[in-house]
């Protein structure tokens, strides 16, 4: 038997190819996925490896986190105590904070998000995080250095006097003593990393004490030991780890955030598989049709059920096998690709040579031959039903599908079809949109199981309908097609479901993300109704604003019509925490009223809170309660509920008037400040009015509401792209489907292609009717997955918003492209499988039986 | 007539064989109560006119096709009780096939072919029955050939060979010289000759082609689902006036009994 497995894949190699092709691009996408996690773990730990050098243990902070006044510190204490530790050699308390660097022209040196980060010298030259390039670590108060990126760009030389700004805003002069370099490491991606003495970053950045304290052990003592003793000599709270485990710590800390981007990428590759799962099962099963005098003669003489369902088998392990092989070769081009990538996809990731373990292969190997022979199973089946007298009939019989199959298909379809749509319909009224989403999802795939077992049914009338058109322009060629896409349903159904897959998941993200731009562009015109919003970036630990002195220039200025100003602080109303928010009386004329659900706005005076029912702090409040309202700085009052507003507001949970929020919060900054041009004033004029004022605060980012909307559309855009880019392997292995199954079909007509060509269809005749055969199965799988990208684009974007409507959007345009770009993607496919139709001569293809 | 007593063990025997296709109105009685024994040892030559049931006799003895009722002993045993399974164990081993076209399989080469079906039952071939069947069959230089470079001449012998090698209880062998020129058909219809006289070996072969039936040791004649006749040490003009007669009640010969020109013995 092993004979004739290996004869039958030496002869079928070319129709086996495409078969292969199918699960090297699904393995090879998997494959590639985890080479590139792995690789993307090594990399971060080579690069944590840089800040935890020769640090045997580590003292963390209770919860350390985001380097903000609320995260807690160690006590500058700590460094004392851990150095009477028996066994410490050397020990160095390391503080982090914001501290804002001004480039030459004044302006903010940042990358867009965050301003530039500050950290101690370190005492101890062995534990320091980094190496110096040139000059020297700064030894005293206005000395600074700076990392190699950052003076690159910003063109600061050793000697030159930099300036920063401290909690207050102000301005100082610092001596650039030295330059860093953090070598591979992409720890602080593209901020500016400045290292000052701790009294500066205690002067200058409020620095009260220690993000971490590192210690080296003294020969003989073990990372264990030591760290147990530390333990025990500092407070319960502080996390105390070994170097190791430390060095473990960061870089997991790291890959949790490239994990999520790894699932992603995984859930397309397995999208991919299935596809390919699709196609090889229609490849087996038309290979097993175009045998069946070959397994025939076989039975004939003498083989069994269980060796011809071992043949089927073992040809489909050895494919798989084959294609899994180079699935891995492909799917180290895919890591590569994708760790060159990851970049442009917003996970920054240390440049790292690619590794290669052995798990991503042996999971390579073990998918691409499940999936193979998963999807030769019912073709082998098949072929055991093959009976021995079938090798003596001229023609195959015709497999027609029985009554009672069908009817089975149907209960089948009708049940996943109820069962997908009550999950769906459960998702949609699902309270939290989390398990919304994931159970719209699961009602999508259920749903999709059901279209998948009643295509056989619908796709053949679908193909004739859509072949109306082309039967009408062109004539008998278009007639022969429709008749043959029409011939095998089941294959037809194979061949159109892959493409369905990608296609109705393309589509599907197209409805969503248009949804989304829509819904949020109409909510932006809602709660921002101006043109510029002015924030302040955060500097050291405090939280700063945006000085009044702004709005005030801001309100002298020409060509600006209104100006407001919004205060936030945190604060609790009975209680229950909610953020507290103020507008200045001008600006509360200049911005739409909330919408109260309930009370009214002309109530709104001194004394009073409007609550957005949003809020958790609004949950069984009614108009008219009395509601005390305590600051965390400790002040408090009382005042009359006045209105519940629907949603929530970017201003804040609860809404006092200008006054009282003073009264509460006594400030001088505001912590957004939202303005509208003139009417008539273009917007490079307004642009310039406004910078005009800001140019003298470096910390004041002005952000223009129509940049934002530029930006939304443009993310929306990348998103449709990317998930465009993730399906571009599923919809390449559908239409490598499409070729198959074709060039197959080519194959399995030949004496019938040569009767009608006999008969006078001309060689051009027979090439469009295959052609025509392509478009419309490509037609016809594209749009029943457009349908169902409709239906559930929908479902899933309106899950995606809660407190208010999604704005349904259907990107016609986007979706008409989809279908017509598959239907051209099919006939491409077909070209090869058609000229050699069209080539055969007639009378030896007549011969051939 | 009457059954020819031939002191001779049967190889097959079937007994009372009905064969009905489709049902009702549309149902056709291809055979309608055949008794037969093909003698071992010998050749026999099933012959009739189309549609006469001469192939679904073939069949049903050969275990391919099941009789809707009667029996078929095939050494011993009794075809019609037999699994899907028992009757796969039988073509392996007590069973050789001829065919009139697609005889072999594509993929492999003539020697792969012929040893095929021990490969199948996972036996060894005998290595020098294999040597002298390859040397009766004057196969010796194209044992590496695939199918598609033989000609039909010699697919066919290597054919033979392939139902030869497992020393069947009997071969059938299905219009063998169908598709040859008459030279490659003598040359196949000798050796089937020759493999009864000189090997003992039990050769069931369904022709319609005179000449190809006096090669036989004796021709069985259907008609319409019946045993009609037989001709013991037939020669191509007697068959041919048997057939000529049995096709006289009202039926005009049909053009595929004719005698082909030009092949003679």
């Amino acid at each position: 038997m092993r004979t004739v497995t290996l004869a039958g894949l030496r002869a079928h190699t070319l129709r086996l190819v495409a078969t292969a092709l199918a699960i090297i691009l699904g393995v090879g996408f998997v494959a590639g996925t985890l080479v590139f996690g792995d690789t993307a773990r090594a990399a971060l730990f080579d690069q944590f490896a840089r800040t935890a050098k020769n640090v045997d243990v580590s003292v963390a902070p209770p919860a350390a986190g985001k380097l903000d006044a609320k995260s807690p510190e160690l006590p500058l204490s700590t460094v004392d105590a851990v150095r009477t530790v028996r066994g410490v050699a050397a020990v160095d308390g390391r503080m982090r904070e914001y501290v804002p660097l001004l480039d030459r022209t004044g302006k903010l040196v940042g990358n867009g998000e965050h301003p530039g980060v500050a950290i101690s010298t370190g005492n101890e030259p062995r534990l320091r995080p980094y190496d110096v390039a040139s000059g020297r670590v700064p030894a005293g108060t206005g000395e600074a250095a700076l990392d190699n990126d950052t003076a690159a760009r910003t063109g600061y030389r050793v000697g030159d006097t930099i300036t920063v700004l401290d909690t207050r805003q102000g301005k100082h002069a610092l001596t650039l003593v030295g330059l860093i370099s953090f070598g591979t490491s992409k720890q602080y991606a593209d901020q500016a990393v400045l290292v000052l003495t701790p009294g500066d970053l205690t002067g200058l950045a409020g620095a009260t004490g220690y993000r971490e304290v590192a210690a080296v052990a003294a020969g003989g003592v073990s990372q264990r030991t030591l760290a147990d003793r530390v333990r025990a000599a500092l407070p319960s709270g502080d996390k105390v780890s070994t170097g190791a485990q430390y060095q473990y710590d960061l870089a997991n800390n790291a890959i949790s955030q490239v994990g999520a981007f790894l699932t992603v990428l995984l859930v397309f590759a397995v999208i991919a598989c299935v596809v390919a799962t699709f196609v090889i099962y229609n490849t087996f099963n038309i290979l097993v049709a175009q045998r069946l005098r070959e397994l025939a003669l076989l039975r004939c003489v003498g083989a069994g059920r269980r060796q011809v369902f071992g043949l089927v088998l073992a040809e489909s392990t050895v494919v798989g096998l084959v294609g899994a092989a180079a699935g891995v070769g492909l799917g180290l081009a895919v890591a590569y690709g994708l760790f060159s990538g990851a970049d442009t996809l917003g996970a920054a990731l240390p440049s790292h040579a690619l590794v290669l373990t052995a798990t991503p292969i042996v999971v390579a190997l073990l998918l691409g031959v499940l999936v193979t022979v998963a999807s030769a199973l019912i073709p082998a089946v098949r072929a055991t039903r093959v009976p021995p007298l079938a090798a003596l009939r001229t023609a195959p019989a015709q497999q027609v599908g029985t009554l009672r199959g069908r009817a089975l298909l149907i209960a089948l379809a009708v049940l996943c079809g109820a069962a997908g749509t009550a999950l769906t319909v459960a998702g949609s009224r699902a309270a939290d949109n989390q398990t919304g989403i994931l159970l719209v999802i699961s009602g999508g795939i259920v749903n999709f199981l059901a279209i998948l077992l009643l295509s056989p049914l619908f796709v053949g009338p679908l193909t004739a309908a859509l072949g109306w058109l082309p039967g009408r322009l062109f004539g008998v060629p278009a007639r022969l097609a429709v008749a043959n896409a029409r011939r095998n349903p089941g294959r037809a159904a194979a061949t159109t479901t892959a493409l369905m897959i990608g296609v109705g998941l393309m589509a599907s993200a197209s409805v969503a993300m248009a949804t989304v731009k829509q819904t949020t562009s109409d909510q932006l015109d809602a709660h921002y109704p101006v043109d510029y919003i002015l924030q302040a970036e955060r500097t050291g630990r405090q939280h700063t604003g945006v000085p009044e002195q702004v709005a005030a220039g801001l309100r002298a200025r020409t060509g600006i019509a209104g100006v407001a100003e919004a205060r936030l602080d945190p604060a609790t109303v009975d209680g229950t925490s909610a953020l507290l928010g103020a507008i200045d009386a001008q600006g509360l004329a200049m911005l739409p009223q909330p919408q109260l659900s309930s009370g009214a706005f002309g109530d709104f005076r001194a004394g009073t809170v409007i609550m957005f029912s949003e809020s958790p702090a609004a949950r069984g409040k009614r108009v008219g309660d009395r509601v005390r309202i305590a600051t965390e700085a400790g002040r408090s009052g009382t005042f009359t509920l006045v209105g519940l507003a629907n949603g929530r507001s970017q201003t804040g949970d609860a809404l006092l008037t200008w006054d009282d929020f003073a009264r509460l919060h006594p400030a001088s900054e505001d912590d957004m400040v939202l303005v509208k041009a003139a009417p008539g004033v273009p917007p490079a004029a307004s642009r310039a009015a406004v910078e005009a004022v800001t140019s003298g605060y470096p910390l004041v980012s002005v952000a223009s509401v129509a940049d934002w909307r530029a930006e939304l559309t443009s993310e929306v855009n990348q998103i449709i792209l990317v998930v465009a880019a993730l399906l571009a392997f599923a919809i390449l292995i559908a239409l490598i489907g499409i070729m198959n199954t074709l060039s197959l079909s080519v194959f399995e007509r030949t004496r019938e292609s040569a009767l009608t060509r006999a008969l006078g269809l001309t060689r051009a005749q027979l090439r469009a009717t295959l052609l025509v055969e392509a478009l419309l199965m490509g037609a016809v799988g594209a749009l029943v997955g457009v349908g169902f990208g409709l239906v559930y684009g929908w479902a899933a974007s309106s899950v995606l918003f809660t407190g208010f409507a999604a704005v349904i959007t259907v990107p016609v345009t986007q979706l008409v492209l989809y279908v017509a770009l598959a239907a051209l993607a099919a006939v491409v496919a077909a070209v090869l499988p058609a000229r050699r139709a069209a080539r055969a001569s007639i009378v030896s293809a007549m011969a051939e039986t | 007539m009457t059954i020819n007593a031939i002191a001779t063990r049967a190889a097959v025997t079937v007994c009372d064989l009905v064969k009905v296709y489709g049902s009702g109105d549309t149902a056709v009685r291809a055979l309608d109560g055949v008794s037969v024994e093909f003698p071992a040892g010998r050749f026999t030559a099933i012959m009739g006119p189309s549609g006469s049931g001469k192939s679904t006799l073939m069949h049903c003895a050969a275990g391919l096709d099941t009789a809707t009722s009667g029996s078929v002993l095939l050494g011993g045993t009794d075809l019609t009780r037999l699994s899907d399974g028992a009757l796969t164990r039988l073509r392996r081993e007590k069973v050789g096939f001829v065919f009139q076209s697609f005889n072999l399989l594509p993929t492999l080469t003539a020697a792969q072919n012929i040893t095929l079906p021990l490969e199948l039952a996972g036996r060894r071939p005998d290595r020098s029955w294999y040597d002298h069947i390859v040397a009766a069959l004057g196969l010796q230089g194209r044992l590496h050939h695939t199918p598609a470079q033989l000609s039909g001449g010699q697919q066919q012998r290597v054919a033979c060979a392939r139902a030869l090698l497992g020393r069947p209880e009997v071969i059938f062998a299905d219009e063998p010289t169908g598709n040859l020129d008459s030279r490659s058909g003598v040359e196949v219809l000798a050796f089937l000759r020759r493999c009864v006289r000189e090997l003992e070996q039990t050769v069931v072969m369904v022709t319609h082609d005179p000449t190809a039936a006096s090669y036989a040791d004796e021709v069985l004649l259907l008609r319409d689902g019946q045993l009609v006749g037989r001709i013991a040490q037939p020669s191509a003009d007697a068959v041919l006036d048997a057939l000529r007669r049995l096709d006289e009640p009202g039926t005009q010969l049909r053009p595929g009994t004719q005698l082909r020109p030009g092949t003679g013995v």
